[in-house]
C-alpha cells in the first residue's frame, strides 16, 4: 500500500513536538499548585508503563496500526466499531487542538481577527503535510526540534535572575491531593494524548522502534515540558501561574537582560506555533487514516481535505465562550480521555498478546 | 504550462496578500506614556488622564499631550478618549500607572484587572500613588510646557532607584501577585509634585502600605530604605552616621556598596522567633569634620557605630509596622511558611495579629571596605 518509512531519530522527533505541541503555551497539571514540577515528574514516570503497553501492541503486529490491530483482533465488526471510537478522539483532540491555537494567536497578537483565518491557514499547511505522508512529517521534526528544543531552554536560562525559589517552597504545603490531581491532569494532557502515535506509526523501521520512538521522546519531551513548567512556577508564583491563561507567554514577556535583550515573547509564539502545527498533523493523519481504514479505502490522501475541513468547521462552534472550553477541558476531559487514553489501550493489548499467542499455537500445530 | 501558473498565482498571492487583517499604520496611532486614574466621588465615576507623546518642535523633540475622559469603568473611561482623539490609542509602550489615594477596594481592583487582563498592556508596567490629591495632578502640574515626557522621566527614575533607595517600584504582575498571596501586604512608590529651580517635576518617595485592598499608611523616605534593607532590595544608597572617636562628635556619610539580607524563622520556647541577618559592604563617603576614622582605632568604632545605626533604623521600621499597621510588608510570612509549614497552618487564620506581636531579632555586620580616594580626614591647621 505504502512504503513510506520513517527512521527512529525522526519518530522521538515527532513524539516530542507533539507532546511540547500545546503544552508549551497551556498550563500543564495547575491543579497541583506549587508542586507541579513533581506532579509532571511523576506522571512521566506513570506514563513509562504506559508507553511501554502502547509499543508491546505495535511489536506484536510490525507494519500495522491501530485500526489493523484491532481488526485482526476483534474481526471485522467489532474492530471497526472500537476504530471508530479511536477516530473520533484523534478527531476530536485534532479540533480542540486546533481552537486551542486559533484562541492562542487571536487573544496575544491579532484580537481584531476573526479566529476562522488562524484557523484556516494552519489547517491548510496541515493538508498540505498529511497528503505529503508521515515520512515528510517526520523530516520536518527533525528540522524543527533544531529549533524549538533550544528556545525554551533558553528562555528557562535567561529567566534565572527573576527566579524565586520561595514560590515553590514548601514542597507539599497543601498536602497528597492536589498532586495527586495535578499527576493525573498531566497524564491526560500531554503524555496521554500519544496514544495517537498508535495510529499512524505504521511506518516504523523495525519492531524495536516504536519503543524507542516513544519512551525516548517522552522523556526528552517531558522533561522539557517539566523544566518548562518550573521555570513558569518559580517566576510567577502558583497563583498568577494558574490565573494566566498562557503562562510561557507572560513569562518569555519577562526576560530582561541589561538593555539589550528583552521581551522573548515573540519567538515562544512561534515555538508554540510550530509544534501544535504538528500535533494537528498527527491528528489530522490519525482521523484521516482511520476513515479510510473503516471505509476500507486503500489510500487516506483523498479523504484529507474534507476531514481538514470539518475539523476546521468543528472547531470554529464547538465552543461559544471561553468559559465553556475551561469547563469542559477541567471537568469532563478526565472523564473523556482516560478510558481512551489508557484502559482501552490496556484492554486491546491483553487480547493482543492473546491473540498472537493462540495464532502461534495454531501455527506451531500445523507444522 | 500548469507549473508556471501555479507559481505565477503564489508568487502573486505572496505579493498581495501580505498585510495583516488589522494593519494599523503608525501615523495613525497614539502612544500612550503612562496613564492617571482618578475617581470622581460625585459624578461615580473614573476619570482617566492619559499622557500620550507627540512631536514638538517642527518634530524634532518629544513632547507630550494629555487627554482626559471619564466613563464607568477605566476601561470605558479609556475608549472614551479615542472620540477626543480621533485616533485609537495604543498602550504598549504606557510605562505607569497612577492611581489616587481613594482609588481602593473594588476601584483598585477594576484597575489593575484592566491593566492585567487587556493584551496591548504590558505587565510590567510601573504601579504608583499620587500623594496630591489627584493622580491627574502628577501629569498636569508638571512640566508645564510639556516639553518632556512625565512618565518617561518616573520610568527612569524607578529604573535607578537602586542609587538612591528611598523608594521601590513595583511592576503590576508582582503587584497581583503580592495581593495573592495570603499574610504579605505589598507597597507601592508614592509619586508627588515638586519643585526644582522654579520647574515643577514629578519627585518619587516613600511607599503606601497597602493592606488587602486598602492604602493603611505611609513610609516615609528614610523608613523606605529601611524596609527595602528588609526585604533584600537594597543596591546603593547613603546613610549618615553620627559617631565619636577620642570625644569629638563627627558626622559620617557611608555609601551602600552591596547588601545580603537573610531572614531566619526560628522556634524558640513555643515563640517564633524572626531573626534578620544583615551584611552590608560600605564605604566611607564623606567626613564631616576633623577626626580619623579611617586608621584602624577610629574604624572600629565607626563600625560599631554604623552597626548600630543600621539596626536601631531597621528595628523602628518593623515596630511601626507591626504597632500602627499590622500588616506584613515584609514577607516574614513566607519565610515561615518555609521554614516550618505545620505552624503557618496554625497561625495563618491570625496571621496579621501574630505578625504585631513578633519577635525579631536583628543582626548587623558592616564591613567598611574603603575611603574612596582619600586616605584621611582634611586637616584644618590654624
Amino acid at each position: 500500500m505504502n512504503k513510506e518509512v520513517i527512521s527512529d531519530v525522526q519518530g522521538i522527533c515527532l513524539v516530542i513536538l507533539f507532546i511540547s505541541g500545546s503544552t508549551l503555551a497551556l498550563p500543564t497539571a495547575p491543579a497541583a499548585g506549587s508542586d507541579l514540577w513533581i506532579a509532571i515528574l511523576l506522571a512521566i514516570i506513570i506514563a513509562i508503563p504506559l508507553y511501554l503497553a502502547y509499543s508491546r501492541l505495535l511489536s506484536l503486529y510490525p507494519g500495522n496500526d491501530l485500526f489493523d490491530i484491532l481488526e485482526k483482533i476483534f474481526g471485522k465488526v467489532f474492530g471497526k466499531l472500537l476504530g471508530l471510537v479511536f477516530t473520533c478522539f484523534a478527531f476530536h483532540l485534532g479540533v480542540m487542538v486546533l481552537r486551542e491555537q486559533g484562541d492562542y494567536l487571536i487573544t496575544l497578537s491579532l484580537p481584531e481577527t476573526p479566529i476562522m483565518i488562524p484557523m484556516l491557514i494552519v489547517i491548510f499547511l496541515c493538508v498540505f503535510a498529511v497528503k505529503e505522508g508521515i515520512e515528510t512529517l517526520g523530516r520536518w521534526a527533525k528540522l524543527f526540534v533544531i529549533f524549538n528544543a533550544p528556545i525554551p531552554t533558553i528562555t528557562i536560562l535567561l529567566l534565572i535572575p527573576q527566579m524565586d525559589f520561595n514560590n515553590i517552597q514548601p514542597i507539599l504545603f497543601d498536602g497528597i491531593r492536589p498532586l495527586m490531581e495535578g499527576t493525573l491532569q498531566a497524564l491526560i494532557f500531554p503524555f496521554g494524548d500519544v496514544v495517537i502515535f498508535l495510529m499512524v506509526f505504521f511506518a516504523l523501521k523495525t519492531k524495536k522502534s516504536s519503543y524507542n520512538a516513544l519512551i525516548k521522546g517522552l522523556l526528552l519531551g517531558g522533561i522539557m515540558i517539566a523544566g518548562v513548567s518550573l521555570a513558569e512556577v518559580l517566576v510567577l508564583g502558583k497563583d498568577l501561574y494558574a490565573m494566566n491563561l498562557y503562562p510561557n507567554h507572560t513569562v518569555a514577556a519577562k526576560v530582561s537582560i541589561g538593555e539589550t535583550l528583552h521581551r522573548l515573547e515573540v519567538i515562544s509564539i512561534i515555538a508554540t506555533l510550530t509544534s501544535i502545527f504538528l500535533k494537528i498533523s498527527i491528528c489530522l493523519l490519525a482521523a484521516c487514516n482511520g476513515v479510510a481504514k473503516i471505509f476500507g479505502f486503500d489510500d487516506y490522501r483523498f479523504i484529507v481535505i474534507p476531514v481538514a475541513l470539518l475539523m476546521c468547521n468543528v472547531s470554529y462552534f464547538i465552543y461559544g465562550t471561553i468559559e465553556e472550553k475551561s469547563i469542559w477541558v477541567n471537568d469532563f476531559t478526565v472523564y473523556y480521555f482516560l478510558p481512551i487514553q489508557i484502559i482501552l489501550p490496556i484492554l486491546i493489548l491483553i487480547a493482543g498478546e492473546i491473540n498472537t499467542r493462540r495464532i502461534n499455537r495454531i501455527d506451531n500445530g500445523k507444522a | 504550462m500548469r507549473k508556471v501558473f501555479i507559481a505565477f498565482t503564489i508568487i502573486l498571492s505572496i505579493l498581495t496578500l501580505t498585510s495583516c487583517w488589522n494593519y494599523r499604520e503608525i501615523n495613525r496611532m497614539r502612544f500612550v506614556a503612562g496613564v492617571a486614574i482618578d475617581y470622581d466621588e460625585i459624578k461615580d465615576e473614573y476619570v482617566v488622564t492619559s499622557e500620550v507623546v507627540t512631536l514638538i518642535q517642527g518634530g524634532e523633540k518629544f513632547g507630550s499631550t494629555l487627554f482626559q475622559s471619564r466613563g464607568k469603568t477605566v476601561f470605558d473611561a479609556v475608549r472614551d478618549t479615542v472620540m477626543k482623539n480621533a485616533r485609537k490609542l495604543y498602550w504598549g509602550h504606557a510605562k505607569i500607572v497612577i492611581l489616587s489615594k481613594d482609588m481602593t477596594g473594588e476601584r483598585l481592583i477594576t484597575a489593575l484587572d484592566y491593566t492585567g487582563r487587556d493584551a496591548e498592556f504590558r505587565d510590567d508596567i510601573w504601579i504608583l500613588v499620587s500623594g496630591e490629591k489627584a493622580a491627574s495632578e502628577i501629569l498636569e502640574e508638571t512640566f508645564e510646557k510639556r516639553d518632556e515626557i512625565v512618565s518617561f522621566h518616573i520610568d527612569n527614575a524607578i529604573k535607578n532607584e537602586g542609587s538612591i533607595s528611598t523608594y521601590h517600584g513595583i511592576p503590576a504582575w508582582r503587584f497581583i501577585k503580592d495581593m495573592f498571596a495570603k499574610g504579605v501586604s505589598p507597597t507601592i512608590p508614592v509619586v508627588v509634585v515638586a519643585d526644582k529651580h522654579g520647574r515643577k517635576v514629578p519627585k518619587l518617595g516613600g511607599q503606601a502600605i497597602i493592606k488587602g485592598d486598602e492604602i493603611v499608611g505611609y513610609l516615609d523616605e528614610v523608613e523606605t530604605k529601611s524596609y527595602i534593607w528588609i526585604i533584600d532590595k537594597l543596591k546603593g544608597g547613603l546613610i549618615t552616621v553620627e559617631t565619636e572617636v577620642d570625644h569629638k562628635t563627627v558626622e559620617v556619610t557611608m555609601e551602600i556598596f552591596g547588601n545580603k539580607t537573610t531572614l531566619d524563622a526560628k522556634k524558640i520556647k513555643d515563640e517564633i522567633v524572626m531573626k534578620i541577618d544583615i551584611e552590608s559592604d560600605l564605604g566611607i563617603a564623606e567626613i564631616a569634620g576633623d577626626v580619623n576614622v579611617i586608621e584602624k582605632k577610629g574604624r572600629e568604632i565607626l563600625k560599631k557605630d554604623v552597626e548600630k545605626h543600621i539596626k536601631r533604623l531597621i528595628e523602628e521600621v518593623i515596630e511601626r509596622v507591626q504597632k500602627e499597621y499590622e500588616c506584613d510588608i515584609f514577607k516574614f510570612s513566607t519565610e515561615i511558611k518555609k521554614k516550618m509549614p505545620k505552624e503557618w497552618k496554625r497561625i495563618e487564620p491570625n496571621w496579621n495579629q501574630v505578625f504585631s506581636d513578633l519577635e525579631v531579632e536583628v543582626n548587623v555586620t558592616a564591613n567598611i571596605k574603603g575611603s574612596a580616594l582619600t586616605s584621611e580626614p582634611i586637616k584644618v591647621v590654624d
